[in-house]
């Protein structure tokens, strides 16, 4: 593992034999190259918060319900989602989304116009929360377990109402899983390779199709090793930068 | 009021958000069993001819055995390294340890494609040139993190007074490991095995760089097909693979429990 993420970070020279950042150079000063970079960053600040939105309220109600039926099933349907190949994931949503799809049918019955293109970064970034929710909300659901229910007993019978007691005991004593999440999401959003092949149709690539295509078509080992290690610092940067604010964040205005 | 009101609102919430993860798939199970390509105006009945023609097709078998053979491969290998290292981390006191930690962590937020890249230049420069041998070490690699990552919880569970029992009874470590240990862990055996053969079966990001034409595992195989198979027969395949999940996953909650199988991940 250190062997390569080594070989990696010298990719650039290991074929020249000598150390240029012109690859580098190469990839920022590239209009085309900076916006498929752009592009990953933008689905990944789209497909996040999607999905921890979506995926908050699934672990609560597995956390909080009395059902054990509910709750089983509802685990059942997560985990097979989480495990079934991102492949047929993202595949799914070809016949959803396409030009006659379900849901161009739907809008046009209600009058409303088309959804443009199925493969566009729209579709990828719908395609990226749908893979993600399922990550999610596993993850969700280790911090929202540990929240004792005590606490939320003894607000609500001091008086506080439901949504009260939500903003005010429950929301906050999630923030840090909901920090972890969103580190643990940007990592696998940026990276994503398969969504946007098949949501992206081959014309919308992601960082991750570039390098790809860099490494298996045009055979450029060195711009792909550049690529590669500008998304590896991008996605470090992001998590890095953003754990440091939840943590400075959640102690000065939770406590927590 | 106001109460139900809200209790109905959040409900209606968590529906659209499982629909959000289940639609996609149920649309796609449902094409699988339609005669003909439209969704918009399909013709009335149902039919199984797209699961015969996939099943009979010669590269789809070939594909899927060495799917298998990789899985089979791939998965002795990871659960025995995962099981040592496991052991050695929970049993041992040395230094590096730390860093042991965060080596065995940083992998699994490094980006499928760049795990695959670096994998084929490192094979390219020691000159391993056999795909299969490629594919077994790179998902070898790729698996082990999640692999050990999901066996330590149950190490860690293990109460250390009954390992210590077994050695003052006059067991040897082996013997205590395979008497005490192996038994209490059974769960966390599982969960690592499940997590890395569903990496292995389902990767695509590093496996495509290790593939070639000759050695094409499924995964590798349904990427390049998404885009060249009619959409009903595509759709046949999403169904049996996701009913495939659906049958291992419901084994697992009814012999183990989900939740002994996902509470590695967030310990």
């Amino acid at each position: 593992m250190l062997a390569y993420s080594f070989l990696v970070s010298t990719g650039p020279a290991k074929v020249s034999s000598v150390l240029t950042p012109e690859n580098y150079n190469t990839v920022l000063a590239t209009p085309a190259y900076l916006t498929i970079l752009a592009r990953t960053v933008l689905i990944t600040a789209e497909s996040v918060p999607i999905a921890l939105i979506l995926s908050y309220p699934i672990s609560y109600y597995i956390v909080r319900t009395q059902s054990s039926l509910a709750r089983r099933s509802l685990l059942v349907v997560v985990v097979s989602m989480f495990f079934v190949s991102d492949i047929v994931r993202a595949y799914t949503f070809i016949p959803l989304l396409g030009r006659d799809g379900i849901l161009n049918q739907v809008l046009s019955l209600l009058g409303l116009p088309h959804f443009p293109n199925l493969y566009s970064s729209t579709s990828i970034a719908i395609g990226i929360s749908n893979f993600l929710v399922p990550f999610a909300v596993l993850v969700l659901l280790g911090s929202l377990k540990a929240i004792d229910p005590n606490l939320e007993h003894a607000a609500r019978s001091l008086g506080a109402g439901s949504i009260r007691t939500f903003i005010q005991i429950t929301f906050p004593l999630s923030l840090p899983g909901i920090a972890y999440t969103t580190i643990i999401c940007i990592a696998l959003s940026m990276g994503a390779f398969v969504t946007p092949l098949i949501l992206g149709g081959g014309y919308i690539l992601e960082i991750s199709n570039f390098i790809y295509t860099q490494m298996t078509a045009n055979f450029d080992y060195p711009l792909a090793s550049a690529a590669s290690f500008l998304l590896l610092s991008v996605t470090f940067i992001l998590s890095f930068g953003l754990s440091k604010y939840f943590q400075r964040n959640l102690k000065e205005k939770w406590g927590v | 009021m106001l109460d139900k009101t809200l209790r109905i609102c959040s409900l209606l919430f968590l529906f659209f958000a499982v629909a959000f993860i289940l639609a996609p798939v149920l649309l796609v199970i449902y094409i699988a069993f339609l005669p003909q390509i439209g969704v918009l105006d399909p013709s009335p009945g149902f039919t199984l001819e797209w699961f015969t023609k996939f099943l009979s097709d010669p590269v789809f078998a070939s594909a899927v055995t060495v799917t298998v053979e990789l899985a089979i491969i791939v998965g002795a290998v990871s659960i025995s390294i995962s099981l040592l290292t496991g052991y050695v981390l929970t049993h041992f006191e040395f230094r590096g340890r730390g860093l042991i930690d965060s080596i065995l962590i940083a992998p699994s937020a490094v980006p499928g494609v760049v795990k695959g890249m670096g994998l084929l230049l490192l094979f390219s420069l020691i000159g391993l040139q056999n795909s299969f041998d490629q594919l077994i070490l790179g998902q070898v690699m790729i698996s082990l993190p999640f692999g050990i990552i999901s066996i330590v919880p149950s190490y860690i569970s293990v109460d250390k007074s009954l390992e210590r029992a077994a050695r003052t009874l006059g067991a040897t470590e082996l013997q205590t490991f395979t008497g005490v240990v192996l038994p209490l862990i059974k769960p966390g055996i599982l969960a690592c095995a499940i997590f890395v053969i569903s990496i292995s079966v389902t990767d695509a990001a590093t496996t495509v760089f290790l593939a070639n034409a000759q050695t094409t595992p499924l995964a590798i195989l349904l990427l390049s097909w998404t885009s060249v198979t009619p959409g009903n027969e595509f759709a046949a395949i999403s169904t049996l693979l996701v009913a495939a999940t659906v049958v291992v996953v419901l084994a697992v909650e009814k012999f183990v429990g989900l939740e002994k199988l996902v509470g590695g991940l967030y310990q």
